[in-house]
């Protein structure tokens, strides 16, 4: 995976170097052109293209490509990207250029029917390295129980929260970005509600292509208790998450400072032995998953102020325990 | 053997370990130890250390004995299909279990060092209904557990052959490469019979079935052209009952957008999207033709590899 710090190191050497020196000495090495924000745009619109045209030949390819779907490593040109028949109308970039890699979320159209994707590309000195991918074919997609992808197609557009540009001045550090969307999982894992992510009041979330936060109608069977509900913040102060035994294998490859999203990509473990969730409201409900049970997952936050306002998910249940290929093994 | 049956069970019964020469009745006896452990949720019944030192995946996936339906296994089930391979140290099972109340199917792999659990595999199907069909039918089928005579057996390479060309033969759909089968062939796949079943096929909402026909003559329609790759091994043999017990998977690029089958008409696909089955999967093989095939599946993402060294084909 390309790193901050790869990306660094590049730079400071880019610094270092005189303007219009050709280097002497080849182990002084090349300086790796810089993809800049438009240049990352270019490049995934041309990812989607070609996955759309079910023609991998027309991108500028590192001569190694990693690439996964749902977690599992193949040639770039298997999977979705011999069934793509067109692209899909719901589109979300987020956009990295200090470590080289761009995500999108959006819709693709497999086989005529629109399915959800989260993207990841990584791009050194100007070619794709990797292509990582995340498709939400089925699933229940949120309350609805729509599929994921007809949702968003029928969606069309991200919430404008998405693609605000966060004024030079007010842009949060990378660290304190990634360290705030760390903060979602890390008070969501083993929940005791005691505790909770920064959020803003106007938080939504979306997984899926289904609204996950202040549903206005009960869900049937849930007359007691439903946490989607409650808004982000009163779900995470709620205790009902114990049931998520553990997020793990935790990434958070693409940080847009420039409008506050960090788009990460994490394992939800359910181990099924917890049975009662003890709530702060003083009320025992049975957890939703008694048998082992693992979410791959690429969810996006939108940070604003320092606070989480608005999250969307692409997930997928895989084997319990389930890890990537390529991008967790150490 | 027999005379060291005793004393083998006792040893497992005192502290798991045996000694050389595990035969059926042994391996049975230390699968049965494994699966009340499970249930226990009590890993120690191994022996100490063993779950975290023997190398164990469910569905697929690397953890440790004591994780994944090791937490959640509330009730053995009724229905116990054994597959014993003294010559390898290994036994499989196929069965009913319960998860917290809600039955499932196992096809599990056990290998041994004297007596010590060194290896475990597990496919868990958590197909309820299929699960629930399997009780319902209370027993495997007698074929399975009927001993075949020396002079009849088969070398277990060929054996092994064989089942691994029900795998290699059903990718790519081509009639040619189907493989030998009994005329009385049957298969169930989740505790459904997905071979001479008119009535399923009846109920099927696709353009075309091949549920009603047998073995051989679904293999011969070409309709299996829909599976692009996979990757199989077939690890454990009994010998004496002439079963194969393996693990494959069956990958569909979801690329093949019609198939013409063999009663000439063209088949539109309606499942353009790229999955996976991951089987475990036995065979019965008598007069070295396949009699009973028998399955636990899972949909899993495509092209997904089980870290056990499969051979793709």
């Amino acid at each position: 995976m390309v790193t901050v710090r790869t990306m660094m190191l590049a730079l400071l050497a880019a610094a270092a170097a005189p303007a219009a020196a050709v280097p002497a000495n080849p182990a002084s090495g090349v300086v790796p052109p810089r993809c800049d924000r438009a240049c990352l745009g270019d490049l995934l619109d041309r990812t989607l293209d070609a996955m759309a045209a079910n023609d991998v030949s027309r991108l500028p390819l590192a001569s190694r490509v990693q690439a996964t779907e749902n977690g599992v490593e193949r040639p770039v040109w298997d999977g979705l990207w011999q069934t793509a028949t067109g692209r899909g109308r719901y589109r979300l970039s987020v956009i990295d250029a200090d470590s080289g890699q761009a995500g999108w979320l959006g819709t693709m159209l497999e086989d005529g029917r629109p399915v959800l994707v989260a993207l990841r590309i990584a791009v050194r000195e100007g070619k794709i390295a990797e292509i990582e991918s995340v498709v939400a074919r089925g699933g229940t997609g949120g309350a609805s129980g729509a599929g994921p992808g007809p949702q968003m197609e029928a969606r069309g557009v991200p919430r404008p929260q998405f693609s605000r540009t966060v004024r030079p001045g007010d842009r949060i550090e990378r660290a304190d970005l990634v360290r705030i969307a760390d903060s979602y999982f890390a008070n969501l894992q083993g929940s005791t509600g005691r505790s909770s992510a920064p959020f803003a009041p106007t938080c939504e979330r979306i997984e899926n292509g289904g609204q996950t936060t202040n549903l206005k109608t009960v869900r049937p069977g849930r007359e007691r208790f439903d946490a989607l509900t409650l808004g982000c913040e009163a779900q995470q102060r709620s205790g009902f998450y114990a049931f998520v035994t553990g997020i793990r294998d935790r990434r958070y490859p693409i940080v847009d400072r420039e409008r506050g999203l960090v788009l990460s990509f994490a394992y939800f473990d359910h181990t099924g032995a917890v049975r009662d969730l003890h709530l702060v409201n003083g009320l025992t409900v049975p957890s939703p998953f008694r048998a082992p049970l693992t979410f791959q997952i690429a969810e996006l936050f939108q940070i604003d102020r320092g606070r989480i306002d608005q999250v969307e998910a692409v997930l997928n249940t895989v084997p319990y325990g389930t890890r990537s290929d390529l991008w967790d093994r150490p | 053997m027999k005379t060291l049956l005793p004393t083998c069970v006792l040893l497992l019964a005192t502290a798991p370990a045996v000694a050389a020469g595990c035969d059926r009745a042994c391996l049975e006896k230390l699968a049965d130890t494994y699966l009340d452990a499970m249930v226990a949720h009590d890993p120690a019944r191994l022996g100490p250390g063993v779950g975290a030192r023997a190398r164990a995946t469910e569905n697929g996936q690397v953890m440790p004995i004591g994780e994944g339906l090791w937490r959640t296994a509330s009730k053995r089930g009724a229905y116990r299909l054994w597959i014993a391979d003294p010559a390898t140290d290994q036994i499989a099972f196929v069965g009913t279990i319960e998860e917290n109340g809600t039955p499932a199917i196992l096809g599990l792999r056990v290998r041994h060092r004297n007596g010590q659990v060194i290896e475990s595999e597990m496919v868990v199907g958590r197909s309820k209904e299929g699960a629930e069909r399997l009780e319902k039918l209370g027993r495997p089928d007698p074929i399975f557990a009927a001993p075949v005579p020396p002079a009849q057996r088969r070398p277990r390479g060929e054996l092994a052959a064989i089942a691994a060309s029900y795998f290699t033969g059903m990718a790519g759909g081509d009639p040619t490469k189907a493989p030998p089968f009994a005329a009385d062939c049957d298969r169930l796949e989740n505790g459904t019979r997905t071979t001479n079943n008119p009535e399923l096929a009846a109920q099927s909402k696709r353009p075309y079935s091949y549920l009603q026909l047998g073995c051989e003559a679904q293999f011969k329609t070409g309709y299996f052209k829909i599976v692009t790759a996979g990757r199989s091994r077939m690890v454990v043999v009994d010998e004496e009952r002439q079963v194969v017990f393996g693990f494959a998977f069956l990958d569909h690029a979801g690329d093949v957008k019609q198939v013409r089958v063999s009663d000439g008409r063209t088949v539109p696909i309606s499942l353009l999207a790229p999955f996976t089955w991951e089987l475990a999967e036995l065979f019965r093989i008598e007069d070295g033709r396949i009699r009973r095939v028998e399955a636990v599946l899972n949909s899993v993402p495509y092209k997904m590899t089980s870290g056990w060294g499969d051979r793709a084909f």
